[in-house]
């Protein structure tokens, strides 16, 4: 009789891979808007499960909660960093002497999603709460499991990263949310 | 209630997460507090706003190459992305076959493989499709990042005997078809699908459905203004007929352009459907800068272009400047300047550090049959 060959250890990471990667991707491209640095977040997100081999007993619940975790808070930690190198906006950049040609704006298109720009006004940490609920519909319990925080902090950081974006939705010149809330 | 008790509370009122008092209470202050009503107003536009975004975020996905990619880095290779997947596709022996030969031979293999279990050494032996090749030889281009203006986010491949046909969507939302030589590859040839004026009853056609819709209702009230509308090429799709490309839309979209408060919004409308899609900033200004490398300008990156010939001969028959971009990452030494002649379009692209140019190409540019077909013009 045929021995059948089992899968490798590889093979049921990819398997893994395969079935978590575009719910990790969204998140990335959630809490960072560059579809570069989502995908090396995705990169990271996947090397980190690779190495630290957690054991979830097949409970594929758990698993979900804890990768929604590392993918927060590896983009907090790129959100940190780029604020740090102070990555500009465009109208920055503009104003420090950039000079854009003069193409009529209607010919060129900014497709990004307006929600996507929209969430640029948010912090790390005000920016996961509203990625969690409106991009993978999370309900605030379970956003709270997954950030290791209790739900009343969940439901108030999503309170005011709203009334933030739709202040801002109205009137650009809206401050931002900074870290020291 | 104060204004400022109900701010807090106005999300979860507006959701009906509310006990009853609770509610009641804040409906109360609502009827009587115009400020308060507005900020409700901003609050449910933005959360429409979110679930129009968490929609169209739910068709991404991650990269086709990416588990590729993530292969290498755990087996320590550590070299960058793409020239890695061209290392993995040389590695695996990739087979140069006939598109439906290599489609056939897989699904054998596939049928093979399950019952071992081992679907995953099917993709280790034969590596990525012709499809996914040609693709990557366009991703890897610097014409397609210059011509897109950035890295594009989608490719669509098809290929015929050795040529492989790659329709690209870039950031700022244009699509080219790029023809590849998947033997020597190499790209040969690019046609860039440019936005189209609307007809007229199709202009009034797409503001009718924007003003209809709720959202941008809400959004008029509150002070932005319709601009103008034009036609988008957008969801497009590629095909092969008889060796033949061709570049179709499923539906008629129109872009709808609204201003409020110094900036530009793009909503997309479907005209055949009579739906407003989504609405997503337009810059108020265009070709967005990356970094200035040794500081050039605009005008003296027009003035090296300025320097070759062939620009000249151009610019006396009364060609002029579109744009000017420089590349950014691993681009950030070149630059483009395209420029427009009539119909006509010439990429002149330049070596910023030697201040030289490079090439001067023409870039065709393909025009819209009826019924949204695409044919290139030279053809």
């Amino acid at each position: 009789m045929t021995k059948q060959r089992g899968p490798s250890d590889m093979d049921v990471f990819e398997a893994l891979y395969q079935r978590h990667k575009d719910m990790v991707f969204r998140t990335a491209l959630g809490m960072l808007r560059d579809e570069s640095e989502a995908q090396d977040l995705l990169q990271a997100t996947f090397i980190k499960v690779y190495e630290s081999r957690p054991k979830f007993d097949g409970d594929e619940d758990a698993f979900r909660r804890w990768l929604h975790r590392v993918t927060v808070n590896l983009s907090i930690d790129v959100y940190r960093k780029k604020k740090r190198t102070g990555a500009l906006s465009l109208d920055r950049a503009v104003g420090k002497g950039f000079q854009p040609s003069v193409e009529p704006a209607h010919s060129r298109l900014e497709t990004r999603d307006l929600a996507l720009q929209a969430l640029d006004c948010l912090d790390g940490k005000h920016r996961s709460v509203v990625v969690l609920k409106y991009f993978h519909g999370l309900a605030y319990d379970e956003i709270a499991r997954i950030l290791g925080i209790p739900q009343g902090t969940v439901k108030s950081r999503l309170n005011t990263a709203m009334r933030t974006m739709s202040a801002r939705l109205m009137d650009p010149r809206t401050e931002e949310v900074s870290d020291a809330l | 209630m104060r204004c400022k008790d109900v701010g807090e509370k106005l999300l979860y009122y507006l959701n009906d997460e509310l006990a009853g008092e609770q509610g009641r209470a804040i409906a109360l202050h609502l009827s009587e507090c115009v400020r308060c009503r507005r900020e409700l107003e901003a609050l449910s536009a933005s959360q429409e706003l979110l679930r129009q975004g968490a929609s169209s975020m739910s068709k991404r996905v991650a990269p086709p190459w990416s588990w590729f990619e993530l292969r290498q880095r755990l087996s320590g290779l550590g070299r960058h992305r793409r020239v890695g997947i061209r290392a993995v596709l040389a590695r695996a022996g990739a087979l140069v076959l006939e598109n439906t030969a290599v489609q056939l031979v897989l699904a054998g293999l596939l049928a093979v493989a399950l019952i071992f279990g081992t679907v995953a050494s099917v993709q280790r032996i034969f590596g990525p499709s012709q499809e996914a090749l040609a693709a990557q030889i366009v991703g890897d281009a610097p014409e397609a990042q210059v011509l897109l203006e950035g890295e594009p986010s989608r490719h669509t491949a098809r290929v015929s005997g050795a040529v492989g046909y790659v329709l690209s969507l870039g950031p700022s939302g244009e699509y080219i078809l790029t023809y590849v030589d998947l033997d020597r590859e190499v790209t040969t040839r690019q046609y860039r699908l440019t936005a189209l004026t609307l007809e007229k009853e199709d202009e009034a056609k797409a503001t009718g459905i924007l003003e209809a819709d709720p959202l941008p209702q809400r959004l008029l009230r509150a002070g932005w203004v319709v601009k103008g509308a034009y036609l988008l090429p957008s969801g497009l799709k590629i095909e092969l007929s008889g060796g033949e490309v061709r570049v179709w839309s499923e539906s008629r979209q129109a872009g709808v352009l609204l201003a409020a408060y110094g900036r530009q919004w793009l909503a997309r409308v479907e005209l055949a459907g009579g739906a407003v899609l989504d609405i997503s900033p337009a810059p108020t200004r265009t070709y967005l800068w990356s970094s200035l490398v040794a500081g050039q300008s605009y005008d003296q990156i027009v003035d090296i272009a300025r320097s070759d010939a062939v620009v000249v001969d151009l610019m006396d028959r009364g060609a002029s400047v579109i744009s000017v971009a420089t590349g950014n990452g691993k681009m950030a030494d070149k630059a483009s300047v395209l420029l427009s002649l009539g119909e006509d379009r010439w990429i002149v692209k330049i070596d910023l550090p030697a201040a030289t140019v490079t090439s001067v190409r023409d870039v065709p540019v393909a025009t819209w049959g009826k019924g949204y077909f695409f044919r290139p013009k030279d053809e």
